[in-house]
C-alpha cells in the first residue's frame, strides 16, 4: 500500500515567487506558478500515518490531503522525484520520526515535487523542466496520472561472473573494457591477460572491476606518474626539509606543524565528471564530502575547520545555441554548484574560506575544486598502518548503486555521450550523514579506537579496503555491507562510491568501545573482516568468494601509459597593445567595465549563501569591509579553542599564464598565494602549501604533455625558491570534451596554488580595507621585473599581445622576509592587498570599497599608465601606512614606489607623477555598479 | 559557589554546539553536551540541569523543514520531560536551528503549548541561505525575559547564517520580542534583516530564541564579544 499527501502551501511561498521570477528572467512568459510537495509512503496504511502529520502540516503552512491540491485546468503540472534506484535523503529522518511515533512497517518513502505553470502550454512546461528544474540522471517525471507500483528501488541480482580472460585476443579484452567501462588501456589489459593465464583460472568480474579502479589516473596518478611528476614532487618536499612539515604525499591531506602540539592538514580536490558531465549539484555535493572525508580521515583522524570552493566554467551569458551537445549551460552549472556547495558545506557546519568563480571559453568541462583545511594532535600526525587481526569497520551511510565507476570515468574523455552513459557515478548527497562522524572520529581517536582510517571515495571499498590492506592484506565479507537495495551485485558492492563513509582499522579489544561511541553519534558501523598477514586482497559474498589477488600484482602500478612528450613551438610574443583612453571619462567607463568582468567582480551574492562564522573560530573572513562585499584574499581562523594560535588559507588560480608560459604561471600563481599571506602578517617561514592542476588529455597529446611538466617543473621550482614546501594536492587529467560531431575542446592548463600558514597570534592580522584618510600608499613589488601584460585580464578585454610578467622569485622571498622584519619590528600597516587578476587598480578599488567612504590618489610612476594599473604582478604588495618606518625595511628602492594617499572622499583619482595630467577621477559608486551587477545577475 | 550547569542538546545535524559551550563556559556556567542517544537510552534527561542550550546547525538535515523533526522528537518521545522543564522555569535558548526547534515544538512564542506550534520561521524572503557576518542586532528587555534582563537598547553585531529565519504567524500580537533587526523598532529591508523579518528573537519568560549567533560573538579576537551578555544573562538569572 502507497499512502500519497499533497501540500501546497497557503500564503506566500518565497520558493516559487523566486522560482517564478528566475524563470520569467531566463525568457517565459509565465502568469503563475505553484509548488506542491508530493509524500509517498509504502508499508502502512493513512490512519497508521496519522501520527506523523506533524511532519508535513502545519498551522501557517497548511494541511496536506490524499489528493493533489492543483487544479489542472489552472496550467500544466509536471512532477519531479528522484528515480525509483536512488534513495531520497529525507527517508531516514521520516523512519527515524516513525520510530519516536511507534509506527512501524514503512517499507518505503519518497518525495517528490509538482509545478504547475500557469499561463505556459505543455510543451513549454517541458521545456522548463527539462532545462530548469531537474536533471534527468538522478531525476524522473511522472505523467499526470502515472504512479508506481513500488516505491522500493527495483534491480537485477545476480552473483559473480567468469571470464576467460586468458583465451580472449586483444581485440575482444578491448571490447570487454569498453562494455563494463573500465578504460583500460592496451597494456594494462594485456597484463590482467598474463596474469590470468599464469593463474590457470578465470577472472572473476569483481576483480576486474578491483584492478581497472587501482590502475586508474584517478588512484594511481598513472598520467603523472609516466611523466615523473609525482616523483619531482616528493623528492622536492624531502631536499626542501621544512621543519614544519610533518606529512606528505602519505595520507589523505597534508600535515603541518602548528602550535603547542597540534597540526595542521590541507587537501585540495577536483570533481569533474561528474559535475560536468552527469549533475552538476551531486557532483559539488560528492565534491565538498569527499575532500572533506580527506580531512576527517587523516592520520588517525582530524577536525575540519575551514573550506573551499572554486569553479571555472564557461561565461554564463552565453545563448543556448551556443552549447555544445553534452554540456550543461554554464548557468546551470555554475547556479548548480552554488546550491550544492551550500547544500552541503553549510549542513557540515565548515566557514567556508574562500569561493571563486571563474569563466574562460574552453572551459565545457571546467573545472571543479574544493579545499579543507583540518587541525589534529601532531602527536597523531602520521598515517596509521593495520596490524593483522585489527576489524574492518565500515562507518557512515548506507551502500548504493549510485557512484558507479567514478574512478575510471575520470580518466576519460567527456563526450556528448557522457551524460547518458555514465550517469550511474552520480551521486546524492547526504551531509548530515557525514557531520555525525565528523563529531565521532577525533572521539574515537582520543579514546586509541583507530589505529589507521580512510575515507571511501573513488572506487569505494575497493580503493579503502584495499589500499589500507596493501601490502600485509585483508580479508571481507560483502554481504555485511549495509546496503539502500538489496539487489546490488558483488563487484557494484564494492566499487559503490557511495558518499559519507569511511573504514577504520579497530584494534579488536577496542571494538565495543568504539561501537558504543559510534552509536552515541548515530553513525551506522559494520564490522566487514579483518585484516590479515596472506599479502591478498579477499573478499567473500556469502559462500562465494568474489576476489582473491595477491598484493604483489594488485598493489603494483600496473602497466603506466606511455606519454609522448614535446615542447610546444611558440612564435616569439609580439607586443601589441591596446590603445588608452582618451579622455577621463573614457577611462572611467573602461575601468568600470574592467571591474565588471566576471573573473574580476563582486561575487559576494555567492559568498553570501555559505556560513563563513560557524565554529566561531573565525577572525577574518574572506568576505569583508563595510558592506560586506569586499573579497578579501585569505581567511584567518583559530582552530584549537581558547588560544590565539591563527591559521591562515589564501588560494590563487591561473586559467591563463599557462597560454604564454606554464613555468613562469607556476612561479606567478605560487608567489601570489604565498605573498597573500605575507602581506596579512604571516612570516615567509611559516606557510605551506596545497597544489591543484587540471589539464587536458595528455595521453593523446603530445604538447600538452610537455606544457604540463613545464607547469609542475614551475610551481615545484618555486616551492624551492619561497621555501614554501608542497605537502599535498591533486591532479586531473581530464580536462577535455569532445563534441557530437568530433571537435576536441581542451580545457585551460589551469593551477590553484592554496597556502596554508601560521601565526602565533592572529590578532595582528592586518586587514584590507583602507582605514585612515592620511596613509600612504606604497607599492611594493621586490623581484618584479618587466609589467607585461600578457595573460591578464586587461587584454582578454581589449586584444592584443604581450609576454607575462617577469617574477626573481629570491628577491622576492628576500622582499617579503623585509615586509615581514618591519611588522615584526612593531611596523604598522593599516592595510594592504596583493595584486593579482586585474592588476592594480582592483585592488585599489577594493582597498576603497570596503572602506568606509574613503577613496584615494594615486600618482602613477613613470611607467606606461595601462602596464601599472593592469599589469598582474602576483606577488606584489599593495598597502597603506601612517609608519614612515618602513623606509628603513623596504628602502628607497625600485622595487618599492610610494604612489599615493588615501583620501576621505569616496574616490579613486589617478595622476601621472610629478605632472598637472589627470588620468581620471572615478568615483567608487560609478565603479561599483557594473562590478555588483555581473556575477548577481548570475547567482541570484 | 557551584557554577550553574547547561545542558546543550546535540542532534544528529547539529553543529554550533562546541562553540555554544563556550559561550556558557565564558558566562560561568559549566557544560554537558547531551547526545539524542543518551536522552534515548535515559542516561540523561531534559530536566538534569539548570539551563537547556538548544544549538544551531540543520538538525536531521532539516528535512521536512528546519527544526520539524527534532521538534517532533522531543515532543514524542520525551514531551514530559519537556514540560517538567518549562514546568520549573529551566531557562532554555535556542540560536538558529535552536530556535526552529523550541517554535516547532510549541514552546515559543509558547500560546499553543508543547507540540501545538503557532508560529513558523519561514523561508527567507530571497529564498536562499543568507550569511552575514556583521549584523546589527538590537535587544530589547521586555521584563520577563530573563535573556535580556537589563540589556534594553544594547546594540550587539553579531553573524546570521540560515535559509528559514523569518517569523510568521497569525498572531505576532502575542510575541514578546526580544530583538530585532538594526533599530529598536526592528528593520525588514535587506540585508539589515537577512529573512525579511524585523524580528530576530522572541522570547517567553524563561525561554528564548534567535536567529543571529552570539555565541560566535564572544571575544574580541572573533569579531567582538557582544554576544557574550546574553549568556551571562542566562546564566546570572539561576546563580
Amino acid at each position: 500500500m502507497i499512502s500519497r499527501s499533497y501540500l501546497v502551501r497557503q500564503g506566500d511561498d518565497p520558493e516559487a515567487a523566486h522560482l517564478l521570477a528566475r524563470l520569467r528572467r531566463a525568457g517565459y512568459a509565465l502568469d503563475g506558478l505553484a509548488v506542491e510537495r508530493v509524500l509517498r509512503v509504502e508499508g502502512t496504511s493513512p490512519e497508521t500515518l496519522a501520527a506523523l502529520t506533524p511532519l508535513t502540516d502545519h498551522p501557517v503552512l497548511g494541511t496536506a490531503t490524499p489528493a493533489s491540491q492543483l487544479d489542472p485546468a489552472t496550467g500544466p503540472i509536471r512532477e519531479v522525484s528522484y528515480k525509483r534506484s536512488m534513495t531520497d535523503p529525507e527517508m531516514a529522518s521520516y523512519l527515524h520520526a516513525a520510530q519516536a511515533a511507534k509506527v512501524e512497517g514503512i517499507a518505503w518513502v519518497r518525495l517528490a515535487a509538482r509545478y504547475q505553470f500557469v499561463g505556459a502550454d505543455a510543451a513549454t512546461a517541458d521545456e522548463i523542466v527539462s532545462r530548469h528544474l531537474m536533471n534527468t540522471q538522478v531525476q524522473t517525471t511522472l505523467a499526470p496520472g502515472e504512479e508506481w507500483d513500488t516505491l522500493v528501488p527495483q534491480g537485477a541480482s545476480g552473483g559473480v561472473e567468469m571470464i576467460d580472460v586468458a583465451a580472449m585476443d586483444l581485440l575482444q579484452l578491448e571490447q570487454l573494457s569498453e562494455q563494463r567501462r573500465l578504460f583500460l588501456s592496451d597494456a594494462q589489459l594485456r597484463e590482467i591477460l598474463w596474469f590470468y593465464d599464469a593463474a590457470g583460472r578465470p577472472a572473476r568480474d569483481v576483480e576486474l572491476e578491483m584492478i581497472a579502479a587501482a590502475w586508474s589516473d584517478h588512484c594511481n596518478h598513472s598520467t603523472w606518474k609516466a611523466l615523473g611528476l609525482l616523483q619531482l614532487l616528493r623528492t622536492t618536499t624531502e631536499e626542501i626539509n621544512h621543519p614544519l612539515v610533518l606529512s606528505a604525499f602519505v595520507d589523505n591531506s597534508g600535515v603541518m606543524q602548528f602550535y603547542g602540539g597540534y597540526a595542521l592538514c590541507i587537501k585540495g580536490e577536483t570533481h569533474i565528471s561528474p559535475t560536468f558531465g552527469g549533475a552538476p549539484y551531486g557532483g559539488i555535493m560528492t565534491k565538498h564530502g569527499g575532500v572533506i572525508r580527506d580531512i576527517i580521515f587523516t592520520a588517525q583522524g582530524a577536525w575540519p575547520f575551514a573550506g573551499t570552493t572554486v569553479m571555472a566554467t564557461v561565461n554564463p551569458g552565453i545563448a543556448w545555441e551556443e552549447v555544445p551537445v553534452g554540456a550543461f549551460h554554464p548557468e546551470t552549472v555554475v547556479r548548480e554548484s552554488i546550491r550544492g556547495t551550500h547544500d552541503y558545506t553549510n549542513p557540515m557546519g565548515i566557514p567556508m574560506a574562500w569561493s571563486e568563480y571563474l569563466e574562460d571559453d574552453r572551459n565545457w568541462k571546467g573545472c571543479a575544486l574544493g579545499h579543507s583545511v583540518g587541525v589534529l594532535p601532531a602527536a597523531r600526525a602520521q598515517k596509521g598502518t593495520p596490524r593483522p587481526g585489527d576489524v574492518v569497520l565500515l562507518i557512515g551511510e548506507r551502500t548504493g548503486n549510485d557512484g558507479l565507476h567514478g574512478a575510471t570515468v575520470s580518466s576519460a574523455k567527456m563526450t556528448s555521450e557522457t551524460a547518458l552513459v555514465d550517469a550511474a557515478h552520480v551521486q546524492i548527497g547526504m551531509p548530515i550523514g557525514e557531520r555525525v562522524f565528523m563529531e565521532a572520529v577525533p572521539t574515537l581517536r582520543d579514546a586509541d579506537c583507530i589505529r589507521a582510517c580512510t575515507d571511501c571515495g573513488a572506487a569505494g571499498l575497493a580503493s579503502a579496503v584495499g589500499e589500507m590492506g596493501n601490502p600485509g592484506g585483508v580479508y571481507i565479507e560483502l554481504d555485511k555491507v549495509p546496503l539502500k537495495c538489496a539487489t546490488m551485485l558483488p563487484w557494484q558492492i564494492l566499487l559503490s562510491e557511495s558518499q559519507e563513509r569511511g573504514v577504520l582499522a579497530v584494534p579488536p579489544e577496542k571494538l565495543a568501545e568504539a561501537e558504543r561511541i559510534l552509536t552515541d553519534y548515530n553513525v551506522p558501523f559494520a564490522a566487514l573482516g579483518v585484516f590479515t598477514d596472506t599479502g591478498r586482497f579477499e573478499a567473500t559474498h556469502g559462500e562465494t568468494i568474489v576476489c582473491d589477488l595477491p598484493y604483489s600484482f594488485l598493489g603494483t602500478d600496473g602497466p603506466l601509459p606511455d606519454i609522448a612528450v614535446r615542447e610546444l613551438e611558440r612564435a616569439p610574443v609580439v607586443t601589441s597593445l591596446p590603445a588608452l583612453p582618451a579622455s577621463p571619462e573614457a577611462w572611467v567607463e573602461m575601468i568600470a567595465a574592467h571591474l565588471a568582468r566576471y573573473n574580476i567582480c563582486d561575487q559576494s551574492a555567492a559568498a553570501h549563501r555559505y556560513d563563513q562564522t560557524v565554529q566561531g573560530n573565525t577572525v577574518l573572513p574572506y568576505i569583508g569591509g563595510l558592506r560586506q562585499n569586499m573579497p578579501d584574499e585569505l581567511a584567518v581562523y583559530t582552530p584549537v579553542p581558547g588560544e590565539r594560535w591563527g591559521a591562515g588559507l589564501a588560494v590563487a588560480t591561473s586559467q591563463r599564464y599557462a597560454d604564454l608560459d606554464p613555468y613562469a604561471c607556476g612561479h606567478l600563481v605560487a608567489a601570489q598565494a604565498f605573498t597573500r599571506l605575507v602581506a596579512a602578517g604571516f612570516a615567509p617561514g611559516d606557510i605551506v602549501c596545497n597544489v591543484n592542476v587540471y589539464t587536458p588529455r595528455v595521453t593523446d597529446n603530445p604538447e600538452n604533455a610537455w606544457r604540463l611538466q613545464q607547469l609542475v617543473r614551475g610551481y615545484n621550482s618555486a616551492a624551492r625558491a619561497l621555501d614554501m614546501p608542497v605537502i599535498s594536492g591533486k591532479d586531473s587529467s581530464s580536462g577535455t570534451f569532445v563534441t557530437k560531431d568530433g571537435r576536441r575542446i581542451d580545457a585551460p592548463l589551469s593551477l590553484t596554488v592554496a597556502a596554508l600558514g601560521r601565526m602565533p597570534d592572529a590578532g595582528r592580522v592586518i586587514p584590507k580595507p583602507f582605514a585612515q584618510a592620511g596613509d600612504r600608499i606604497i607599492l611594493f613589488r621586490p623581484g618584479h621585473g618587466w609589467n607585461g601584460l600578457g595573460g591578464s585580464e586587461y587584454l582578454a578585454a581589449h586584444g592584443g599581445n604581450d609576454v607575462l610578467p617577469t617574477l626573481d622569485l629570491t628577491k622576492l622571498l628576500s622582499g617579503m622576509r623585509r615586509y615581514n622584519a618591519f611588522l615584526t619590528d612593531g611596523g604598522r600597516v593599516s592595510s594592504r592587498s596583493v595584486i593579482a587578476q586585474g592588476g592594480l587598480i582592483r585592488r585599489l578599488f577594493e582597498m576603497a570599497v570596503g572602506s568606509d567612504g574613503l577613496g584615494c590618489r594615486i600618482q602613477l610612476p613613470d611607467e606606461d599608465p595601462a602596464r601599472v594599473l593592469f599589469a598582474e604582478w602576483n606577488g606584489a604588495i599593495v598597502f597603506a601606512t601612517g609608519d614612515d618606518g618602513w623606509r628603513r625595511f623596504l628602502g628607497e628602492r625600485d622595487d618599492t614606489i610610494e604612489i599615493g594617499i588615501v583620501t576621505d572622499e569616496p574616490v579613486i583619482r589617478v595622476h601621472a607623477r610629478g605632472a598637472e595630467r589627470n588620468f581620471f577621477d572615478a568615483p567608487l559608486a560609478r565603479l561599483a555598479e557594473g562590478w555588483s551587477r555581473t556575477f548577481t545577475e548570475v547567482a541570484r | 559557589m557551584t557554577k550553574p550547569s547547561v545542558c546543550i542538546l546535540w542532534f544528529p545535524g547539529t553543529n554550533c554546539h562546541h562553540e555554544m559551550a563556550r559561550a556558557f563556559e565564558k558566562a560561568g556556567a559549566t557544560v554537558t553536551i547531551v547526545l539524542l542517544r543518551e536522552l534515548i537510552d535515559g542516561r540523561r534527561k531534559l530536566t538534569d540541569c539548570d539551563i537547556l542550550g538548544f544549538p544551531g546547525g540543520f538538525s536531521f538535515g532539516d528535512h521536512f523543514g528546519s527544526g520539524r523533526v527534532a521538534a517532533f522528537d522531543l515532543v514524542r518521545r520525551f514531551g514530559d520531560q519537556l514540560a517538567a522543564a518549562r514546568d520549573k522555569r529551566i531557562p532554555m535558548l535556542g540560536v538558529c536551528n535552536g530556535f526552529q526547534i523550541l517554535v516547532t515544538a510549541g514552546l515559543l512564542p509558547g500560546d499553543g503549548g508543547i507540540g501545538m506550534p503557532t508560529a513558523l520561521l519561514d523561508a527567507n524572503h530571497s529564498a536562499r541561505f543568507e550569511h552575514w557576518s556583521e549584523t546589527k542586532v538590537v535587544l530589547r528587555d521586555p521584563g520577563n525575559c530573563v535573556w535580556t534582563r537589563g540589556l534594553g537598547g544594547r546594540e550587539i553585531v553579531m553573524p546570521v547564517a540560515h535559509g528559514e529565519g523569518r517569523l510568521v504567524g497569525p498572531h505576532p500580537e502575542r510575541w514578546t520580542v526580544m530583538a530585532t533587526y538594526a533599530t529598536l523598532e526592528g528593520d525588514a529591508s535587506y540585508p539589515a534583516s537577512p529573512n525579511g523579518s524585523p524580528i530576530a528573537g522572541i522570547c517567553n519568560e524563561e525561554i528564548a530564541g534567535l536567529m543571529p549567533h552570539p555565541e560566535r560573538r564572544i571575544d574580541a579576537l572573533h569579531g567582538g564579544d557582544g554576544g557574550l551578555a546574553i549568556f551571562k544573562a542566562g546564566v546570572g538569572a539561576v546563580r
